[in-house]
């Protein structure tokens, strides 16, 4: 069954790569998008794969208004086709080719160690409680990486804010001329999904440490809702400063439970009953991540659109 | 060869696809893409590290025959770095855009050492 | 306790970013930059008697997340926060946006965690971030150069992080763990032939990240780019190019049973012969130090990979040593173009008048890297030589010898007259800056073998007679230099067309993927 789907993978990789028209990339990757999702779910991921499909979201507006503003602004040649283009190929196919070889010939014929994996699957519902070993890991034994991980959403909208062309802030947003929502169909359907995507989110944040999802999966749901929100309405009513603020507090509030929950140890002497920590964990990163897709969404939808 | 997984070998093979697209596309927009690509393969091959057919999520009060917890763990960090690194690059390349009114990568360059 | 060396400096970069008055900023960001440099210094001291180990959350060091401070990483995080105290000290009267503070501490802390993280996948993400940081602190002014240097420093990164978190995904697959120690201790059970494969991957990353030859074509642009603030190019060159150097360090270590060390040795070799090529053929400083950080990183390189205690020491102080000068000479080249308005090398004269203490600096930062007599480096070039054989100490000189060429052009602009010749009036931090890093270029030479006694616990001796005769070859080689410069570089058509070389986007991935497949058939053959 999952080579079906891999080999499907593999074509939706390949389109991207090869399709001369650059505007069918959008459609393209959210096809590998999904279909990488399906794969991920396949392979007993499903944490991974509800990641996947909803950072995908993200990136298709992003790669929409980048190309919103390619096409507008920059005057595109017309390339004449040429006869000869085969042969301009060849040399890095072939090249490619034998990356490829060079690679197969040196992949060590070992099985994979499961060293580490009994390891955690027997301990972590002592040592960090709740029912979901993936959970489990990125909040409790690697939290250490989650900070880190937490820390680059942090800089990357700081590094967007200060890449982007507008420096000043925008007084008035005028949205008459966004098409989406003039379009009923396309209303009317998102107004029917919003509360279910709600509902969806809070579920996936509060059972993120018994079941599938968690709070970075939860949190970038809720970041959709406020999307769809400004799709069917066009208004941004929201202040974005504050938003930023929030995220930053909310990032050295992750840093203080972490600390004090897993890098002290004090949980243990608090005889909280077991996944509480992880309940925190889970609401506070969901708001973290929920907080920095929404700013930037606003920045590429609001502010690069213009 | 019993021990290479099927996943494996896609992982591969679509690491240097992107990897070709990256030394052949004359476009920036193409190239963040590639990037993209790549890093899903990489992800692709920690979800096949270790995996078997038949293996359940390692979610629930019963954790037998289940899949590796941490690559899955690991791989959702390696997610958001995608994402946030493709953001990056490409308010960066919108930026590049209003000033210089190209996204090609021989044009970018001439103009910007202007 | 280790782990607060990064999270504070990105809880104070937060504090730092949320606070609107500039004044507090600064002499906040001075104050915390104290402390941190303190208590670096007192974990080095503390590390000097033993390994200092912290395991997050007290789980087994294969479960959570081991940190492990020991002499290496201890060095290094005393370096980085010397390094950043400067760069505060130099930029505190300096009008820098909010962002500056907040990216600067930062990068400080992800630097540091670096350093003393003992997790392969917590270096990828560390790395990760702090290449972020890094593009967006060289693309501060926002122009079109800097923008698109930045976009490529980004790109490329990127592309040589996924081989290394292949190549860390082949070793979990492997071991079943990824703390290095515990790796380690399983690889040494297994056949060398199985980690062929995530040796070439990790090493391909490392590699760009340290710019060795093919692979080298990022670095000019990103640490020679015209706009970007002036301590952030310092940074760059002085210890952000070194976490790559002691990532490489530690995955020798860690894959020691495949040695490639006379291929990574030719690749050295080759990397400081470009280098300072390239350095001759440019005519703006900044691109002129860049380049010379190719050629230093590719001693470096040669250094480390020589099989002798005494080198590998050497070429380690020569990592403190080149963070030292080549910062003071960053530092130094940002305050002359600021003061002439250029940075074409041939419009600039007569710094040593209109700014003494600035050219003072320069001058001792140049004996520095030139391996004059009693300065820094030429310590350290005199333990890399001791332990080479004889082709190799003939490279190293051709390449010192480059060097000498190269910095004679860059001190023409410290004599001669200035249309102006009235003395300019700087900032006095920036002043005290310089000079602190200009002075240590000169004790790190006279007390050279006490200062690596004191960081490294290695007693080493010079040898007094290899010395002077080291002396001698110095002075022949400046006056040879000199010659050489005055009659074939001045006016050079060769230099001039290689000085516009560079590699397109496309030029560097594809020689990632050719660095890629020759450690591949070098492992097969050599190792």
């Amino acid at each position: 069954m999952i080579q079906i789907f891999l080999i499907f993978w593999l074509i939706s990789s390949l389109l991207i790569i090869i399709d001369k028209q650059l505007i069918h990339l959008i459609i393209h990757l959210g096809i590998f998008s999904m279909v990488s999702a399906v794969c991920f779910f396949m392979l007993a991921a499903p944490d991974v794969a509800m990641a996947e499909a909803v950072v995908s979201v993200f990136t298709t507006i992003v790669f929409i208004v980048c190309f919103e503003k390619y096409y507008s602004l920059v005057d595109i040649l017309v390339v004449p086709d040429k006869k000869a283009k085969f042969f301009r190929h060849l040399v890095p196919i072939g090249f490619t080719i034998l990356l490829i070889a060079l690679f197969f010939m040196f992949i060590p014929d070992v099985p994979a160690s499961t060293y580490l994996k009994e390891m955690y699957i027997s301990m972590f519902q002592q040592d960090i409680g709740g029912e979901n070993a993936v959970t489990a890991i990125y909040l409790g034994y690697r939290v250490y990486d989650t900070l880190f991980e937490a820390l680059m959403l942090l800089v990357s909208i700081a590094a967007i804010i200060h890449l982007s062309w507008h420096e000043k802030k925008l007084d008035i947003v005028d949205r008459t001329e966004s098409g989406i929502g003039n379009y009923n169909i396309a209303s009317a359907t998102i107004r029917v999904i919003v509360p279910l995507i709600v509902m969806f989110s809070f579920y996936l944040i509060v059972n993120g440490h018994i079941s599938a999802g968690g709070g970075f999966q939860g949190g970038a749901l809720i970041a959709v809702l406020f999307i769809c929100r400004y799709i069917i309405y066009h208004i941004h009513d929201m202040n974005i400063d504050r938003i930023i603020i929030l995220e930053k507090l909310v990032f050295v509030l992750i840093a203080i439970v972490a600390i004090y929950f897993i890098f002290l140890g004090a949980g243990s002497w608090l005889s909280l009953p077991q996944g509480v920590y992880l309940m925190v964990m889970n609401l506070l990163v969901g708001i973290k991540i929920a907080c920095g897709f929404l700013v930037m969404f606003y920045r590429f939808m609001v502010y690069e659109r213009r | 060869m019993s021990n290479i997984g099927i996943v494996e070998i896609f992982a591969v093979i679509v690491f240097f696809i992107s990897f070709y697209g990256l030394i052949t596309s004359k476009n920036i927009i193409k190239s963040i893409a590639s990037i993209g690509i790549m890093e899903i393969a990489v992800i692709m091959f920690f979800l096949g590290i270790g995996f078997f057919d038949g293996m359940k999520p390692p979610i629930g009060p019963n954790l037998e025959n289940v899949a590796d917890p941490l690559p899955q763990a690991l791989v959702i960090t390696t997610i958001i770095i995608g994402i946030t690194v493709c953001a990056v690059n490409l308010s960066m390349l919108i930026t590049l855009c209003r000033q210089l009114k190209a996204a090609d990568w021989d044009i970018v360059e001439k103009k910007s050492s202007e | 306790m280790l782990y607060l060396f990064s999270l504070v400096p990105v809880v104070l970069a937060i504090l730092l970013y949320i606070i609107p008055y500039i004044r507090v900023i600064r002499v906040m960001a001075l104050l915390a930059q104290l402390a941190v440099t303190g208590s670096a210094i007192y974990v080095f001291f503390l590390s000097k008697s033993g390994d200092i180990i912290t395991k997050i959350g007290g789980y087994e060091s294969v479960l959570g997340i081991t940190l492990k401070s020991d002499t290496l990483s201890s060095v290094f995080i005393a370096l980085t926060s010397f390094l950043f105290l400067i760069v505060v000290l130099y930029g505190f009267n300096e009008d820098s946006g909010r962002f500056y503070w907040f990216f600067m501490f930062i990068w400080q802390g992800l630097l540091n965690g670096l350093f003393l993280s003992r997790d392969v996948f917590n270096m990828f993400v560390l790395i990760e971030v702090a290449t972020i940081i890094v593009s967006v602190l060289m693309m501060y002014k926002r122009d079109n150069r800097s923008m698109y240097d930045g976009m490529v420093y980004l790109m490329i990164n990127t592309v040589a992080i996924q081989f290394y978190l292949f190549g860390i995904g082949y070793i979990y697959k492997l071991t079943g763990v990824l703390d290095i120690d515990v790796a380690m201790r399983i690889m040494s059970q297994m056949e060398p032939s199985t980690f062929y494969l995530p040796y070439a991957l990790i090493m391909t990353a490392i590699s760009l990240k340290c710019a060795l030859v093919p692979l080298s074509g990022w670095l000019p642009k990103a640490h020679g780019t015209a706009s970007a603030p002036t301590a952030v190019s310092a940074l760059l060159s002085g210890l952000h190019i070194k976490c790559a150097v002691y990532l490489f360090i530690r995955f020798q270590i860690f894959f020691e049973v495949i040695d490639l060390s006379v291929f990574f040795m030719v690749i050295g070799i080759i990397t400081g012969f470009v280098g300072f090529i390239m350095a001759l053929a440019q005519s703006d400083i900044k691109l002129i130090l860049a380049y010379h950080t190719v050629s230093q990183i590719g001693i470096i390189m040669l250094a480390l990979n020589i099989p002798d205690a005494y080198s590998r020491t050497g070429g380690v102080y020569h990592i403190i040593n080149h963070a030292m000068f080549k910062s003071a000479l960053f530092l130094c080249a940002g305050i002359i173009s600021e003061v002439y308005g250029t940075r074409d090398i041939y419009k600039i004269k007569g710094v040593l008048k209109r700014l003494p203490l600035v050219g003072a600096a320069t001058i001792m930062a140049i004996l520095g890297i030139t391996g004059a007599p009693l300065f820094n480096g030429s310590i350290s070039k005199y333990f890399i030589v001791s332990g080479a054989g004889g082709f190799v100490s003939v490279m190293i000189f051709l390449i010192n010898l480059g060097t000498i060429i190269s910095f004679i052009k860059y001190s023409t602009m410290l004599f001669g007259k200035s249309e102006d010749c009235g003395r300019v009036k700087i900032d006095g931090f920036r002043q005290v800056a310089v000079m602190i890093l200009g002075i240590i270029c000169f004790t790190g030479g006279i007390f050279g073998e006490q200062f690596i006694h004191f960081l490294f616990n290695i007693d080493v001796g010079v040898d007094a007679a290899g010395y002077f005769e080291k002396i001698f070859l110095f002075a022949a080689s400046v006056i040879a230099g000199y010659v050489i410069f005055r009659y074939y570089v001045r006016n050079s058509l060769l230099l001039k067309k290689i000085s516009g070389f560079h590699l397109s986007f496309r030029g560097m991935c594809a020689s990632i993927g050719f660095f890629f497949a020759m450690v591949l058939i070098m492992i097969r053959f050599f190792a």
